[in-house]
């Protein structure tokens, strides 16, 4: 029980927030969740929402209390991960009775919309005009909005917050205990990969005018749907989807302990660097406490802290584009000096000189005037909004395949059926 | 005018092999940058001389004797081509330690490159240059053939100008050069075996 209880308090090295700022937090999230998730279902998908809801609450209050963002955030991030997948299976199993997509479907634009298409079809699109993939214009502008104000508000952190792929390999990156393969914040090649592979996707789009990541390497075809089987081009490209699933989402994640998918092939990953600019929020390391240890840089998932040279004497990593925001070198840094920070405000708190004026004065309003900044200033840290903003774009998905999905497992096992006939 | 009006689509067909080739050449200056758009323009106009010259010449003949499937093969072979150099010379600016790319270096000339890159985009069958066959098939006269693609290879070079200014950039391009050179591979595998050898076989037959 005392472990228990003490998993609950802020971790050494890691800043937690104060039990105010959580139940603050935890209940703003906790109306938004209620009015998408609750509030709408009925039957034994009310059951199936007050479950995610739950979950979502609980694992959102335990990141704010102790602090360990990343710890959390991958449960929440493997979960719309796992909850995605059946739902949407079951959706085409019921429709179409198949995953796989025939010449009907594409030519009635009934091919579901992800985001990952957006960075595949921009160029040919702003070239003629034409959206070079077979979805309707009400699944690409929904998706477009969802992924465009997500985009604004966490940037890249899309890819480790909201992606209901990216878990996959997020999750694969922890099964091991220890990285079969080694790879570090060297090997600046394979980071850069995933921008040559968006090159590469968007240029081969526009010179052939075909979606050419969708129709030849997206590893995720496998769980999702693909083209028909019924020709030597249409085998060659789903064994490429089995290889490329297998190898970028299950294997190499599991050896090296980094999410290769997504650091690496995942075009959209890189189209998110490149756009992930332009949002309140940055990964600060506070050159001040960073004693240059480099565990931060040699455990980044997506090797999105390089390392200066030796010679240069204290190594403090850099924060490149690529980095997720997954919060993992926050978890980890022995002198807590990586944190999250507004662009326009580099570390100074909102009530900071408030509570200066406040600190030479005694009495009870004082005390309480006190308390209250303070409860303030961390729930409107760039750490708490930050978080607040993750957790509330990944609750969208949840609450529509994440509760659907459970809602089918209580089917399952009340009435035997996953599928509804 | 019908090179004006629809060379948009020849770049956008060549937007692939022209890019990645030039970001990823170390270019310090405007003469060197004009000196490989100069070669690369060269060689479409060599090629399209040639097909203009040829299907002129042929006249009503192409139409009536060709094989439709000749089109794609003329493609699948060209962008095998095209594929290849570019996976050679992706390996050599990436890996330039091994073996073959050290010999591929010493033979390899960015110049050379350009013009070959050129020569193959040049004989990419994209709709506008079709439409430009179509016109010439009447004439039934080699000459004229070769005239109407030269006049037909300005108008759509003016959509290929943008690219003298690649230089202008060269104080950021040291990433972009880095990423262009692993573009490269990635491109020649899709040209080589995709649109190359598996469209110029298997795909026939699907």
């Amino acid at each position: 029980m005392s472990i228990k209880i003490r998993s609950l308090l802020p971790a050494r090295g890691v800043q937690g927030f104060s039990l105010p700022a959580t139940l603050l937090l935890t209940l703003a999230l906790g109306m938004w969740c209620y009015m998408f998730i609750v509030a709408r279902s009925v039957g034994t998908a009310r059951i199936a929402a007050w479950i995610v809801f739950a979950g979502i609450l609980i694992l959102f209050f335990l990141l704010l209390r102790t602090g360990k963002i990343s710890k959390y955030r991958r449960y929440f991030f493997v979960a719309i991960a796992l909850l995605f997948f059946p739902e949407f299976i079951a959706q085409l199993l019921e429709t179409r009775g198949s995953m796989s997509l025939g010449a009907a479907q594409i030519m009635n634009t009934e091919t579901p919309y992800c985001h990952i298409v957006t960075s595949v079809v921009l160029l040919p699109w702003l070239a003629t005009g034409k959206v070079v993939f077979p979805a309707g214009t009400g699944a690409i502008a929904s998706m477009l909005i969802i992924w465009g104000l997500a985009t604004l508000v966490i940037g890249r952190g899309w890819c480790s917050w909201a992606c209901f792929y990216g878990g996959w390999d997020d999750g694969m990156s922890r099964v091991a205990r220890k990285a079969r393969v080694k790879i570090g914040p060297g090997h600046k090649r394979i980071r850069n990969f995933g921008f040559a592979m968006l090159g590469f996707v968007a240029l081969a789009s526009l010179g052939t005018l075909v979606a050419v990541y969708c129709d030849w390497l997206c590893p995720f075809k496998v769980v999702t749907e693909f083209g028909a089987i019924d020709s030597i081009r249409a085998y060659i490209s789903f064994l490429m989807f089995v290889i490329l699933f297998f190898g970028l989402v299950i294997v190499l994640p599991f050896l090296t302990k980094k999410r290769f998918q997504c650091m690496s092939f995942c075009p959209m990953g890189a189209f998110q660097s490149l756009l992930g600019k332009f949002n309140l929020y940055r990964v600060r390391i506070d050159k001040e406490k960073c004693s240059g240890c480099g565990i931060c840089a040699n455990a980044c998932p997506t090797l999105s802290l390089s390392l200066p040279e030796a010679s240069e004497g204290k190594r403090v990593p850099i924060v490149t584009s690529t980095c997720t925001r997954c919060g993992e070198c926050m978890d980890l840094c022995p002198k807590n000096a990586v944190s999250f920070r507004y662009v326009f405000c580099r570390g100074k708190s909102l009530f900071a000189g408030w509570r200066e004026k406040l600190d030479g004065k005694k009495g009870t309003t004082a005390a309480v005037l006190r308390g209250i900044t303070g409860t303030l200033d961390e729930i409107l840290s760039a750490k708490a909004l930050f978080v607040y903003s993750g957790f509330f774009i990944g609750m969208v998905f949840l609450s529509s395949y994440g509760t659907a999905t459970v809602n089918r497992l209580i089917r399952l096992v009340l009435h035997g059926s996953f599928l509804v006939k | 005018m019908l090179g004006l009006s629809t060379g948009s689509f020849c770049a956008i067909s060549c937007a692939p092999v022209a890019i990645p080739f030039i970001f990823s050449e170390k270019i310090e200056g405007w003469k060197q940058n004009a000196g490989l758009v100069g070669m690369m323009m060269l060689g479409r106009l060599v090629a399209y001389i040639a097909v203009g010259f040829l299907i002129g010449a042929m006249g009503g003949y192409a139409v009536r004797y060709l094989d439709p499937g000749i089109q794609r093969q003329l493609l699948a072979v060209s962008n095998t081509f095209v594929g290849a150099l570019m996976i050679a010379a992706g390996l050599m600016h990436n890996f330039p330690g091994l073996k073959f790319c050290r010999k591929f270096a010493s033979l390899y000339r960015p110049g050379w490159g350009s013009l070959f890159y050129g020569l193959f985009t040049g004989l990419n069958i994209c709709p506008p240059f079709f439409m430009a066959a179509s016109r010439v098939f009447g004439k039934g006269d080699g000459w004229s053939g070769m005239l109407y693609f030269a006049m037909f290879f300005l108008g759509t070079s003016v959509y290929f100008l943008p690219l003298l200014g690649v230089h202008l950039f060269k104080d950021r391009l040291q990433t972009v050069r880095l990423v262009s050179r692993l573009v490269l591979i990635l491109l020649g595998a899709y040209f080589f075996l995709i649109q190359g050898i598996f469209y110029g076989s298997v795909g026939r037959f699907q």
